[in-house]
């Protein structure tokens, strides 16, 4: 029995971990000289010393590091205080803002925050309006500012609703509001007795997310180029480039940069480990000291701060959300004009056709990836009981930097000569809708009580039975977020579909990418409402099937 | 001497009474005991003397703890214990983290380890104190949220069906253990089951909850 | 024009030998007719560059008319850049797949060093695609692209040369050299930048500022000489720095691409940008991303230029498809209709003295776009450097500036 899970494991994780092991080991080998078709026959270590003679390499490490720490501490820290607050009477306003946001995509989201931030953006505009007319904007650094703090904020802003949603997610398989009540009884607020009680729990259940959004931060790119500097760029950005240079020589020192990448990632992520395990040993005490109370000024200072910041981060992508839509309806639109001069659904009109072409591939392509991802994860969790020791494995995906990677997974598919295939794409996809799929449904796997499983068995149902008709019913939320979250995240890849499709499949996110190089405010906003809106429709459904989301 | 007392109280949900109004006094040493049904709203009566009653509930009437109005108040300051169905011991907690959540600050370095090793002791719970709820068994378990609870101090204890899920040798030795404990603090105990044994063994006051309790006016009103 | 990474045009230097190179690497003529009949029924995936509305609906419409003349099916596999079908190409050289997935690329410069370098080109068959008749042959643009040699391994497609644009309310008059900018600059702080090298337009703008410090030139067309870069440059990083105290964020930050330099413009953050297609401006002021109070100009002593191209894939499935393709776009129909600010506002490759009558009177007749300078007024065409210096001034830009 034990060997036969160990073997059908093996064969689930398969599909998805020996591609990304050979991709991986493809595009490492460059970093140490060997690429036979870039004329790089014999293995040496100059691309490391091309590294590490790059002008700025510690500038861009360092932007990099701050604005991936800041953002990942400060999205941990609204979190817990957002569910904190969901778990209570305002549960629905928060998930919805929540929803929402995480159905904007990155780079639309990092376009309209550009464009209400900057000193050209429309508070200043505002200001100017209604304040004294301002002739030129200031000359000030707002966004791309040097220490990474502008993409810091639009991390913030793009990845705590993430974390709301998996953490109320686990709030539900914590059985918290028992605990709590028991906690109250034996004296203790709401506040601190959520602070002892469910946090550190929350943590444990957090740990898979937060390892995803500490890689994401690491790692960005798409907002990374908007509201990041670019004197030097950050650390992802500049394997970008290289990658990217008509240089060809220079993909070694890419393939080196990012070797030093994801050794980085990993080490920072082992550290965070480290760390927070210390931190929970320091924090032990304090536990069960018996303390039944905050500072009355420290709970009431926290809550107006972060609550503060929390409703002036929704504002905000409020905000950048409405000049999305502001713009796509635009004509000319100078500064220093609140609005613009005219309005019109001229780009919607010259648009929509396109648009409406290639949206259906798109859309068919996430629903099959979820679909599938959603079968590989049953399957997976049902027969195998979980990836088990595979797991890091599958992540690898989510904090590797995909040009590199996928550029392994890209010759791979390539040798196969089934590049541009539907199967190669709809694979390529499936590489990264299924570590979030799996993300999202694991756990609720593992604590739904088995004793529902059990007692369907001895009535007399078969396996099969069971799964359809007890285990999967009982796990209807969690399966329409992780479709749901597994379709987003298919609708936004990039770099797989282009290298899997060869180029030859467009998509919205494709559309959005390469038209957004074209400097169109218009354009661009409208393909990123496209896109909002095809996901929106997705949450909605899911809302719909599974509870909440 | 100390008292539980419930005056004039009576629930409702979405505009339908669940009873009411009623009135009791719950005084040492006997536990009182609340019997009634399944759905008669025991378990809102509770919730409510215990300050968990969600918001959707209208209630009037008030509930006194020694003279002292408690039902304004937040859970938190009530100072009642409870002791749930389920243990509710925190999983992230050892069995001695449990115990020292509860035990107030009051309490400091060498004197609040002592107090615990000590209530560990007598429950005969010595050695376990290190582990995690998930490695005791279920009588032990029962045994040290009962620690948890009286460690907190409280002023009146209640008992909602904490027996029930316990088999029938450790129901009865833990409720007997309870009782004394609670006759030995002088603390008014008001129990709830649908158990008559439970009533029983406590020997003393039963409230009876039932359709009339509830639906005073049930000649006007259809029964659910 | 902002379709590849870098880009070059031969100009001025090594002409004597051009013209002759040209005949010289021995192409042998296809049967066209033959080749017309292979292609009919052939899917061509053309690679190129998609970042602008209205050169996909331009190629659009190529690939309908391809259908309906020639029974092709041309398939504009969108690029975010160029490098995407470089890294393709370069991956199935690797595992040597011989039915590739690009059968035709747009691209010039370093891209085509680097392909045609390792041999990865179809070629040489400029010469037998007849509507090549119509280019000069022997002007330079079209022997060497990047200096490297073409032979005939890519087809020319479209012109370009650096122009520079400003806000006529702001900057009342062209400064029209660098010494006029840097002293503009310094009187108007905070509204002149570039974008930031290795970005193409930014290191055209160090490449400029490099070729107008020198009056002899050839230096410029042999290989940098590490050891005498830092005194070949002197001039160049002095103008830099008397330049950046002043630029946009005292030079601490700058646009990412030209693309961000026009919107800042727009935006009324900056006065100037410049851009390679001279027509930049009056197709942005068409599509409201201008005002139409931009107005182009040029540089005294000239500026860099160059051209774009079509090239094949040495692996190409449909090479015959592509030949047609290649014929087709560089036609005359086409290029006029590729000229015309209203639809795409691309200089023609073709020499109009070589066009039949009706198709000249055509092309004059063409309007020129709200902000485009005419082509007299382009001035003159500066060379590219060797390619080895551009990654020693992109070092030495990031090393000074961005470290």
């Amino acid at each position: 029995m034990k060997r036969w899970k160990g073997l059908s494991r093996g064969l689930f994780v398969a599909p998805i971990v020996i591609p990304v092991a050979v991709g991986t080991v493809i595009a490492v080998l460059p970093a140490f000289g060997y690429f036979p078709a870039l004329g790089g026959d014999r293995f040496s270590l100059a691309p490391w010393r091309a590294l590490f003679a790059a002008p700025g390499l510690a500038t861009s490490l360092m932007t990099t590091l701050i604005a991936a720490l800041l953002a990942s501490f400060f999205s941990l820290l609204l979190a817990f205080f957002c569910v904190y607050h969901a778990d209570g009477y305002r549960r629905l306003p928060i998930l919805r803002a929540a929803g929402a946001i995480l159905a904007t995509p990155h780079a639309a989201l990092a376009i309209g925050l550009a464009f209400v931030l900057a000193p050209s953006g429309w508070l200043f505009r505002l200001w100017s309006w209604c304040c004294g007319p301002l002739d030129v904007p200031p000359d000030w650094t707002i966004i791309q500012d040097r220490n990474g703090l502008a993409l810091a904020l639009v991390l913030v802003i793009k990845e705590t609703p993430f974390l709301i949603l998996t953490g109320y997610a686990a709030l539900g398989r914590l059985g918290a509001p028992h605990y709590l009540q028991a906690a109250q009884a034996l004296g203790y607020s709401r506040a601190i007795a959520w602070a002892k009680i469910v946090a550190p729990q929350l943590f444990r259940q957090w740990r898979y997310p937060l390892l995803a959004v500490i890689a994401y931060a690491f790692s960005v790119t798409d907002m990374a180029q908007i509201v990041g500097p670019n004197a030097p760029p950050t650390f992802p950005l500049r394997i970008l480039q290289w990658m990217n240079d008509p240089d060809i020589s220079l993909r070694f020192t890419a393939a080196a940069a990012a070797v030093l990448h994801l050794v980085l990632v990993g080490g920072f992520l082992l550290a965070g480990g480290v760390l927070l395990r210390l931190l929970g040993q320091a924090f032990r005490p304090w536990l069960s000291n018996g303390s039944r109370d905050f500072p009355r000024w420290l709970c009431l200072s926290a809550n107006v701060l972060l609550g503060g910041v929390s409703m002036s981060l929704v504002l905000l992508a409020a905000t950048s959300f409405a000049m999305l839509i502001l713009w796509s309806l635009a004509g000319l639109w100078p500064f220093p004009d609140p609005w613009p001069m005219d309005m019109s659904l001229d780009h919607w009109r010259d648009q929509s056709g396109m648009i409406l072409r290639i949206a259906a591939p798109a859309i068919l392509l996430a629903l099959a990836a979820s679909v599938l991802a959603a079968a590989l994860a049953i399957a997976l969790l049902e027969i195998a009981a979980g990836a088990g020791a595979a797991l890091p494995l599958l992540y690898v995906p989510l904090v590797f930097p995909d040009i590199v990677f996928m550029l392994g997974i890209a010759f791979l598919l390539i040798l196969f000569g089934i590049q541009g295939s539907w199967p190669a794409i709809l694979w390529a996809h499936l590489l990264f809708v299924f570590p979030y799929f799996y993300l999202s449904l694991a756990d609720s796997w593992r604590t739904l009580d088995p004793r529902y499983r059990r007692s369907a068995r001895s009535l007399g149902a078969g396996r099969w039975r069971v799964l359809f008709r007890i285990t999967l019913p009982l796990l209807r939320g969690p399966l329409a977020q992780g479709l749901a979250i597994g379709f987003a995240v298919s609708l936004s890849l990039y770099l797989p579909t282009i290298l899997a499709a060869a180029g030859r499949l467009e998509t919205l996110a494709t559309a959005a990418i390469q038209l957004s190089s074209a400097g169109n405010r218009h354009v661009t906003a409208l393909y990123a409402l496209a896109q909002c809106a095809v996901i929106w429709l997705a949450f909605s459904l899911a809302h719909r099937a599974g509870g909440h989301v | 001497m100390s008292s539980l007392v419930v005056e004039e109280a009576t629930l409702s949900l979405g505009g339908r009474d669940l009873f009411g109004p009623l009135s009791f006094g719950v005084e040492p040493p006997k536990p009182t005991t609340l019997i009634g049904p399944s759905g008669v709203g025991k378990s809102s009566l509770i919730n409510w003397i215990g300050g968990h009653l969600p918001p959707e509930f209208r209630t009037t009437g008030r509930v006194l703890l020694n003279g002292r109005r408690i039902d304004e108040l937040v859970p938190e300051k009530r100072r009642v214990g409870i002791l749930f169905q389920d243990d509710l011991l925190f999983p992230h907690m050892t069995v001695r983290e449990n115990l020292g959540f509860a035990l107030p600050r009051t309490y400091r370095g060498r004197a609040r380890q002592l107090r615990i090793d000590d209530a560990l002791d007598k429950a005969g719970l010595g050695d376990l104190g290190g582990r995690f709820p998930h490695q005791l068994s279920g009588g032990q378990r029962a045994r040290a949220a009962l620690l948890r609870v009286l460690l907190a101090e409280p002023q009146a204890l209640i008992l909602d069906e904490p027996f029930s899920k316990l088999d029938q040798s450790l129901r009865q030795s833990f409720r007997a253990a309870v009782f004394a404990i609670g006759q030995e603090r002088g603390l008014p105990i008001l129990q709830v089951s649908h158990d008559p044994s439970d009533a029983e063994a406590a020997g003393g006051p039963v409230i009876s909850l039932t359709a009339p309790a509830r639906f005073p006016f049930d000649k006007i009103m259809p029964l659910r | 024009m902002k379709f590849a990474r870098r880009t070059v045009l031969l100009g001025t230097l090594a002409l004597g030998g051009t013209a002759r190179m040209f005949r010289a690497h021995g192409e042998t003529r296809l049967d066209w007719a033959a080749t017309l009949k292979k292609a009919r029924g052939q899917e061509v995936f053309f690679n190129a560059w998609a970042g602008d509305e209205r050169i996909n609906a331009y190629i659009a419409w190529a690939a309908d008319e391809l259908s309906k003349r020639h029974g092709i099916g041309l398939h504009h596999v969108k690029l975010g850049a160029t490098a995407e079908a470089v890294s393709r190409i370069l991956a199935e050289k690797a595992v040597g797949q011989a039915r590739g997935s690009v059968d035709l690329l747009w691209l010039n410069g370093e891209n085509f060093a680097a392909l045609k370098g390792r041999d990865l080109l179809y070629g040489p068959f400029l010469e037998s695609v007849p509507s090549a008749r119509y280019i000069d042959a022997a002007n330079p643009t079209f022997t060497a692209d990047f200096t490297v040699p073409i032979e005939g391994y890519e087809a020319p497609w479209g012109l370009a040369q650096l122009v520079f644009f400003r806000a006529s309310r702001r900057v009342p008059e062209s400064p029209d050299s660098l010494a006029k900018i840097a002293a503009w600059a310094a009187a108007h702080p905070g509204r002149f930048t570039y974008p930031a090298p290795p970005d193409f337009h930014g290191t055209t703008f160090l490449k400029q500022v490099l070729l107008d410090s020198y009056e002899d030139r050839t230096l410029f067309s042999r290989p940098a000489d590490p050891a005498q870069f830092p005194a070949h440059t002197q001039k160049l990083w002095d103008y830099l720095d008397t330049l950046h105290p002043h630029l946009w964020r005292q030079g601490k930050n700058f646009p990412k691409d030209s693309a961000q330099h026009r919107q800042l413009v727009a935006d009324g953050e900056a006065d100037i940008y410049f851009a390679f297609n001279p027509a930049d401006a009056s197709s942005a002021i068409a599509q409201k991303l201008l005002p139409p109070t931009i107005v182009p100009f040029t540089l005294q002593g000239g500026t860099i230029a160059n051209a774009h191209f079509l090239a094949i894939p040495a692996n190409a499935s449909s090479k015959e498809g592509a030949l047609v393709a290649v014929d087709f776009l560089m036609s005359p129909e086409a290029q006029r209709r590729k000229q015309d600010p209203r639809i795409w506002g691309d200089p023609t490759i073709l020499d109009e003295a070589r066009l039949p009558a009706a198709e000249r009177d055509a092309f004059t007749a063409l309007p020129l776009g709200p902000a485009t300078p005419r082509a007299e007024a382009l001035g003159a065409k500066l060379a590219e450097p060797h390619p080895s210096w551009v990654m020693l001034l992109q070092q030495g830009w990031a090393k000074r500036y961005a470290a």
